[in-house]
């Protein structure tokens, strides 16, 4: 089992070699997907993985920066299948349920996309609003929310943001998300967890570290992502500061990083 | 005055070192922008230009590898907050604008800034703006929509006296018509078409076309670059590119 750091910024300014959120989780060659910021599925493909293994996609929230790579995300699966047909094979039959506090925006990049490309059915992609609580818990993996105050929801509802609990093979990962604070991950942090995937983009990693500490969470490993300008400005520093707390139990994410569970 | 490409990769499939298609006139720190392929925007940070420098964006057609990086590059501009302005985005068939608006509404919780403007390319056939004249002309690579419209587009920029001709994608180069009398530069695809074929052609009907620049590069350049590149040397005696990522010319 494998965490897959496909990207691992935040939507500060751009930084050389690192893009936009997105990770996933491998097991038997499905791919758990969380968040789709652009260049994910150049930088998955690259790295030699089909996209078309995506069993579930999970979005945290709307942000661009967690969802700017869905448009090219579906077309290289369109454009992988037509590549099959090249070769004068059938594509395999994509299908995946993607969960997302936003469905109608999902459902309008989908629309225009598969319009485009005149793929109807192949990707199939079942959109679905995540809700609190287990989204998912099949062929041992286990999905389960928790929201948190990154962003409000507007009048309609719109706008939730969400943190995440996976679980398979007897090894929990929280992802965070974007969170207003840690506290929003106290639920599931007081719990404890094997390695958790904590954003940056918006907090202080070695404060982080202290509060943890203080806290006497149980975190196996923490896998820092999302960088925001604290990262940016000095990551060495940051690294440091953070192993005078926690040791070497602390890393901080690039993109295309692989972590074994 | 300089071409700039950000993006030179056709749809197949991801690339090291390309992205799909995106490249900018500059002419007096101004950029007139033509498609928008994923990473458009970031490429253009790294190359040191700011997206405030757009003065307008012209969209081909509405294939992901021409317009996935729109909705990144319209949002940075929608972030800023201080000298804002109206951008046109020229736009090459009716109702995915206001997709791109929905988009970047429901994707950016600092939804502001400049102002974007939607102008069809079917209600003219050229525009100016500070000395730079683009003219467009319907091609065949989209069938028409139910309406018989066209949907996909090729463009050509003139400017302190020299021409540059974008094919888009097209069908076949004789879409381009009389623009291939002559152009200063010539950015032609080749996810389409074979380059060396192209060479021959333009060979054959004796064009004059001051750099002959291969852009949106498909299977033959990617996967059989050298081998392509010789043979397309080896007829044409002109100025020839197959471009990359980051390249610029000058003009």
């Amino acid at each position: 089992m494998k965490i897959h750091i496909w990207g691992c910024l935040s939507g500060t300014e751009p930084m050389p070699g690192k893009h936009h959120t997105s990770w996933a989780l491998e097991k038997e060659g499905a791919l758990y997907w969380f968040d789709a910021g652009e260049n994910c599925s150049r930088a998955a493909h690259l790295q030699g993985y089909d996209v078309r293994k995506i069993r579930k996609l999970f979005i945290s929230h709307s942000h661009a920066d967690h969802t700017g790579g869905l448009f090219n995300l579906f077309w290289v699966m369109c454009k992988l299948n037509a590549l099959d047909r090249r070769k004068g094979e059938e594509p395999p039959q994509v299908a995946f349920e993607l969960l997302a506090p936003d469905p109608e925006l999902v459902e309008l990049i989908k629309s225009q996309l598969f319009f485009l490309s005149g793929e109807k059915e192949n990707p199939r992609i079942d959109v679905r609003k995540i809700r609190e609580g287990v989204l998912c818990d099949e062929d041992g993996v286990r999905v389960e929310t928790l929201r948190n105050h990154h962003i409000e929801p507007d009048a309609r509802g719109r706008g939730t943001s969400w943190s995440f609990r996976v679980t398979a093979e007897g090894k929990t990962v929280i992802y965070s998300g974007d969170v207003r604070s840690t506290d929003d991950l106290a639920p599931f942090l007081e719990q404890g967890c094997d390695l958790l995937l904590m954003e940056t983009g918006h907090h202080s990693a070695p404060e982080l570290c202290r509060t943890w500490q203080e806290r006497n969470y149980a975190i196996g490993r923490v896998l820092f992502m999302h960088h925001g300008r604290e990262m940016l400005r000095d990551q060495g520093e940051v690294a440091r500061r953070c192993e005078a707390i926690r040791g070497k139990t602390v890393s901080i994410a690039f993109d295309g990083m692989e972590l074994e569970l | 005055m300089k071409v700039i490409v950000f993006g030179c990769l056709a749809g197949t499939n991801p690339r090291p070192g390309r992205n799909h298609t995106a490249w900018a006139l500059e002419k007096d720190g101004f950029l007139h922008w033509f498609d928008a392929g994923e990473n458009c925007s970031r490429t253009m940070y790294f190359m040191g230009y700011r997206a405030e420098q757009i003065r307008r964006i012209f969209i081909s057609h509405f294939h992901i590898d021409h317009f996935g990086g729109l909705p990144g590059l319209l949002g940075t501009l929608r972030r800023k907050k201080e000298n804002l302005y109206t951008l046109p985005v020229y736009t090459p068939e009716e109702g995915i604008f206001p997709l791109m608006e929905e988009l970047l509404r429901r994707t950016s919780s600092l939804y502001g800034g400049t102002e974007l403007e939607e102008r069809s390319l079917h209600a003219g056939s050229e525009a100016e703006m500070d000395g730079v004249k683009v003219s467009w002309r319907p091609n065949t690579h989209l069938a028409p929509d139910a309406r018989g419209r066209s949907r996909s587009w090729s463009f050509k920029i003139e400017a302190e006296g020299k021409t540059i001709v974008y094919s888009g994608d097209v069908k076949s180069p004789d879409e381009l018509g009389d623009w291939l009398r002559g152009p200063d530069m010539l950015l032609m695809e080749t996810g389409h078409h074979s380059a060396p074929e192209l060479c021959r052609k333009f060979k054959h009907e004796n064009r004059k076309i001051g750099k002959l620049v291969f852009v949106h590069h498909g299977f033959e350049i990617l996967d059989h670059y050298e081998e392509t590149w010789n043979r397309a040397r080896d007829i044409w005696d002109g100025e020839l590119y197959f471009a990359e990522d980051g390249q610029v010319f000058e003009l």
